[in-house]
């Protein structure tokens, strides 16, 4: 693909994994910076901003019982596996069908951090 | 009398703004501490679904949102149509309906002043600051006019006196 960008191809590669649905960056203030989905009644602005909520909730749990910061939250929900990962001033979200390999889909997503953090 | 479940700018009764004040100011803290940094991304949720309501609101009293060159007077003019100051100075880009540009709204004795205070006191960001969404209300409702997919960024600078203006800051997005 010419003029794909480096965040872009990432987030591409790591849609391609199976049964993986969507793969978001996302801004703690609420905006999708970029994504790749293969569904195409997902409200990515709620998305966005439901998930920053949901990790700045985690994250005051941690803060609240002083478990340090939260590095990637894993949610199960009956349809689908949420993994969001916390980039500081962003977030990388990652939703799949609920028959995906979890243990591969966190190995993948963190093992692509850097590239992600680095293309941002 | 508001009819039930409505809102109306005719619904009015006596009520101590520190009432008011002290509940906003409770939401707001509860609010970060519940949500964390995570508070942030609720506005751009707030603004979304409140937009029907506000619009209804401000239907009931026709107010015309107006053009991108009437900003600095639309939103001094709503703030206190509404109540919550009576001087308001804006600064507007040119070719405002533009990403990346920036609407400076100085708000001088805001009803909520004091909300504003307590939690910059706090170190508490004012995230569901009253003032903040009607200006990004305004200011996204007339930017679609010409840029229909436009969004908006709200920025509020902490208080530090009770001198200052509150500055609300819209970016285009």
């Amino acid at each position: 693909m010419s003029g794909i960008t480096p965040i872009k191809k990432v987030l591409t590669e790591l849609s391609k994994l199976p049964k993986v649905i969507g793969v978001f960056v996302v801004s703690k203030e609420g905006f999708v910076i970029e994504s790749i989905s293969s569904r195409e009644a997902f409200d990515e602005e709620a998305l966005a901003a439901m998930a920053t909520a949901a990790l700045g909730s985690i994250e005051a749990l941690g803060r609240e019982l002083d478990l340090g910061k939260p590095e990637i939250a894993t949610l199960e929900y009956s349809g689908a596996i949420v993994l969001a990962y916390d980039l500081g001033e962003n977030l990388v979200i990652l939703v799949a069908e609920k028959g995906a390999v979890l243990g591969r889909l966190r190995y993948e997503l963190k093992k692509n951090i850097p590239r992600i953090t680095a293309a941002l | 009398m508001s009819k039930e479940g409505k809102f109306s700018l005719t619904d009015k009764i006596e009520f101590p703004t520190g009432t008011l004040n002290t509940i906003i100011a409770m939401y707001q803290i509860a609010l970060s501490k519940a949500l964390g940094s995570g508070s942030a991304a609720l506005t751009q949720l707030i603004l979304r679904e409140a937009t029907k309501l506000a619009d209804e609101m401000l239907g009931e009293i026709s107010f015309e949102s107006g053009s991108l060159e009437e900003l600095d007077k639309t939103i001094p003019e709503l703030l206190k149509i509404l109540g919550i100051s009576d001087k308001v100075e804006v600064e507007k880009p040119s070719n405002g309906d533009q990403a990346g540009k920036i609407y400076v709204v100085k708000i001088y004795d805001s009803v909520f002043k004091p909300v504003a205070l307590l939690l910059a006191k706090k170190g508490i960001k004012f995230t569901l600051s009253p003032e903040s969404f009607i200006v990004a209300y305004i200011v996204q409702k007339v930017v679609r006019k010409t840029n229909p997919k436009a969004k908006v960024r709200i920025d509020v600078e902490p208080m530090k006196s009770a001198d200052e203006p509150l500055v609300v800051k819209v970016t285009i997005r």
